[in-house]
């Protein structure tokens, strides 16, 4: 047995202390450390979540034709039969968000934990399967209103405030495989279950004691299968001896899912607290869009690559009878543009410091999903990453910095500046010993 | 530690920190509420369409802190006639050095009046005979319809009340020395014989007297003088009580009379099937039963210097067929609604009946609406009804929260 050392030690903890953070998947925020989110996540489903590693965000892309045989990707399945080891990755998301309007502005941060991945090469670099659960749209935000004043029937004046908070969203829990046919080209499927689970919580604050707090919680939850394809073109020497491209694509079915909506609230009811359901419906239509993801990454040499890829999804097709949050805002197809770049000093013999670690740079614009009276709530996205590689294995733990500008407030929109740290931690060969098969 | 480790251990140290600090920082704000559906608290107003009046002339009025004696002509609630009856302890604690023997004293009657509480003619004077009673009683069952019999052809005493507070009654000799037999008899039985054989004094209003005065049973007392007159022994009241008898009560369109003696109440029918087909999926935070008193009514009907003992809240206990009169006037009500202050409504936090028809078994829903009270003070109040002009009548103000769309 390999003696753990240090950095796997740290390595641990950092995993450990995350998921115990953020509640692994947690739907609501009730078990989790998330706060808010961005004010986008208010509308529809939730805010369409990339479930990329720190490596791909790195680089601004969504990394479908990033051929990394030693580690983790969600994005295309045909990826996985091009796996080496066996590996477990996850992923954690931080963001700030320092929102405003033409009026005022405010500040939220939130904990995610972002995906959880295992991929087992059953025939090294042939064949290889993966088990995930990943978020397809997350609800996060914390949305306080206005102090608001009423006169009663008896002419009493009472103020009061409200406050939102919502959870959840869509989850996938997915089962695949990658099968590279020949050393051009390979494959993958992936089917998955979708599910809805969203909380929407709202309480009220009154100035006068006799009226008391109140919350009401409002909960859709529903399923649905899904799936999702994959495939990768890669070809080598193409313009010098030790050069290659790769070019892939992924494709994932629209999915209508029939959700339940139940909004429930706390009464005292025969001398005891109890939650009464105040509405339920059952039955009500949710659709995620279809998704095309497309891209192609140069490889000069191994120690330098770079992508162009691009996703297109069709929300505009993905009206929901659900969440008439929606209203304001209209759904529209949205489309993300990455450029990114990697370097890797770690694979040359150089003794620096600087030299143990992967960079990588890159630049993303998001059209968005929603829009309003024709201005899309785009993002421009600016990331690095870094990438540290151990030393006693092929695991690794990537970090990737983003800051994102996203919404305009004219028409009195919100617009978003995002910090977001993304880490994520692929361990291979350290938990998971090589199958004797191979 | 190597150097390259040294910089791996400052990295994770750096994440650490950058973990820290992302999520300390919290500040959730108004930002975007013009697109987003605001919770609007919001009110709706059920009317009580289903009124009655409910007379118990059977209500308690013995052996409260209160009595009630005198006449008045209320232009409201009728001409009420209250006669007090009271009764002394058999065996009073009286000192040796009272140096009493066989019937060698004398008795008066100390009457401690209500200092806060008159109702009716404020600077009059009221007229009063004492007789014995000559009937059976007890005050803890004593209605307030209860006629005892008492032998007017003996005068016991009689006194007249004006703006004192404490007046002395001399009583009659003859009245004296029958309290004296059982005082003195030594016998297993006096208890009993007692019991059942004296049963005290009658407080009967005489003449045109324009008020009604409150004895306060802690004040109220006998006493007992030494032949000279120079020492008393006080003698506690056994038993006390009064009897109403309530004539020429004019009917007060769209309103109905409430008593504390449980006369009349009113019987409303809660507006359940309303309630459910219009807020079973509301979220309801607050109900409220309002009650309208006819307050100029009440004002007009008094003269200068003419008092009605005001109350200040309702009692509203759900329907009840067993011992009615008992639940609805001398146990706490089921809810209760305050007056407002300025303000000539009374108002009851009615969530929980709501909650309970709403989303629990609840079916009963019927309410009786009553100033029962043990206190003995007469109080009475004038509220209008569901046949009232719309808006006095009573009513369910719902009062919940809907998200209003922008």
């Amino acid at each position: 047995m390999k003696k753990i050392n240090i950095h796997s030690f740290l390595s641990l903890a950092i995993v450990i202390s995350i998921f115990a953070a953020s509640s692994v998947f947690a739907q609501d925020d009730s078990s989790s450390k998330s706060k808010g989110g961005s004010f986008y996540s208010l509308f529809g489903l939730g805010f369409p979540t990339d479930n990329n590693t720190a490596r791909e965000l790195g680089l601004g892309i969504p990394g479908v034709s990033l051929d990394n045989s030693q580690s983790n990707s969600l994005y295309n399945p045909a990826l996985w039969g091009k796996n080496v080891l066996t590996t477990t990755s996850s992923g954690f998301l931080f963001s700030k968000f320092n929102s405003s309007d033409n009026n005022t502005a405010n500040e939220n941060s939130s904990l995610q934990a972002n995906y959880l991945q295992l991929t087992l090469p059953i025939y090294r670099e042939k064949f290889g399967i993966s088990a995930s659960l990943y978020p397809v749209t997350r609800s996060n935000y914390q949305f306080t209103n206005t102090t608001n004043t009423i006169v009663t029937p008896e002419d009493d004046t009472i103020n009061y405030r409200t406050e939102t908070t919502g959870s959840g969203g869509v989850n996938k829990l997915e089962i695949g495989f990658g099968w590279t046919i020949n050393k051009n080209f390979a494959f993958g499927y992936a089917p998955s279950l979708a599910f809805v689970s969203q909380k929407t919580i709202n309480n009220a604050f009154f100035d006068r004691i006799d009226y008391g707090n109140t919350t009401i919680s409002n909960k859709i939850t529903g399923s649905s299968f899904s799936h999702r394809f994959g495939a990768l073109l890669s070809f080598q020497n193409i313009i010098s001896s030790d050069d290659r491209i790769t070019i892939g694509s992924s494709f994932i079915l629209p999915v209508e899912i029939s959700v339940d909506e139940k909004i429930v609230s706390t009464k005292q009811v025969n001398g005891r607290d109890r939650e009464v359901t105040l509405n339920e419906q059952s039955g009500l239509g949710a659709k995620l869009p279809a998704e095309w993801t497309g891209g192609v990454t140069y490889y000069p040499s191994n120690l330098f690559n770079i992508s162009l890829e691009g996703k297109l999804q069709t929300w505009s097709e993905a009206e929901s009878s659900i969440n008439s949050n929606t209203q304001s805002l209209e759904l529209s197809d949205r489309t993300k543009l990455g450029l990114g770049a990697e370097y890797h000093p770690y694979k040359t013999n150089s003794t620096s410091f600087l030299s143990n670690f992967r960079y990588s740079g890159g630049v993303s614009f998001d059209s968005g999903h929603l829009s309003f009276q024709g201005d899309d709530i785009n993002t421009l996205w600016f990331s690095a990453g870094l990438g540290i590689i151990s030393p006693f294995s092929n695991s690794t733990i990537d970090i990737s910095a983003q800051y994102g500008l996203r919404g305009t407030t004219s028409n009195n929109l919100v617009r978003e500046k995002i910090w977001a740290l993304n880490l994520s931690v692929n361990l291979t060969e350290l938990m998971f010993f090589r199958p004797k098969l191979n | 530690m190597t150097r390259r480790n040294k910089g791996l251990t400052s990295l994770y140290t750096a994440l650490f920190a950058l973990i820290l600090i992302f999520n300390g920082c919290e500040n959730p704000g108004s930002v975007g509420d013009d697109f987003t559906n605001s919770p609007v608290v919001t009110f709706d107003t059920l009317e009580v369409k289903n009124t009655s009046v409910l007379n118990f002339e059977d209500g308690y009025s013995g052996n409260f802190p209160f009595m009630a004696m005198g006449k008045y002509n209320d232009q409201i609630f009728g001409d009420i006639d209250a006669t007090t009856f009271v009764r002394p302890i058999r065996n009073p604690n009286i000192p040796d050095s009272l140096e009493i023997e066989g019937n060698n004293f004398s008795m008066k009657l100390e009457v401690g009046l209500d200092s806060a509480q008159t109702y009716g003619d404020t600077l009059g004077t009221a007229s009063f005979s004492v007789y014995e009673i000559t009937s059976l009683w007890r005050g803890t069952s004593h209605r307030v319809n209860d006629e005892l019999d008492y032998n007017e052809a003996n005068l016991i005493g009689q006194f007249q009340v004006g703006s004192e507070k404490n007046i002395l009654i001399d009583l009659a000799d003859s009245w004296k020395d029958k309290y004296a037999s059982y005082l003195n008899n030594e016998e297993d039985n006096a208890d009993s014989l007692y019991q059942y054989e004296f049963h005290g004094l009658a407080i009967v209003p005489t003449g045109s007297s324009g008020k009604i005065d409150f004895p306060n049973a802690s004040e109220t007392r006998f006493l007992i003088l030494n032949e000279d007159q120079t020492d008393t022994a006080s003698v506690p009241l056994n038993n006390w009580a009064y009897s109403i008898n309530r004539s020429n009560v004019p009917q007060t369109e769209g309103a109905f009379p409430l008593h504390t003696t449980m006369e009349s109440a009113m019987r409303i029918v809660f507006p359940t099937e309303e309630l459910k087909q219009k807020h079973s999926s509301s979220n309801i935070i607050k109900s409220e039963l309002i009650f309208y008193s006819a307050e100029e009514n009440l004002q007009n009907s008094l003269p200068v210097n003419h008092y009605r003992p005001n109350i200040n809240l309702l009692g509203l206990n759900q329907r009840t067929v067993d011992d009615d009169v008992f639940e609805y006037q001398l146990t706490d009500p089921d809810f209760i609604a305050p007056i407002i202050e300025d303000s000539a409504y009374f108002k009851a936090p009615v969530n929980t009946f709501v909650n309970n028809a709403l989303y629990g078994e609840e079916e009963q829903n019927e309410m009786i609406v009553g100033i029962g009270s043990s206190s003995g003070i007469l109080r009475s109040t004038l509220i209008f009804n569901s046949e009232a002009p719309s808006h006095k009548k009573p009513k369910l103000i719902i009062t919940y929260i809907v998200n209003e769309e922008n």
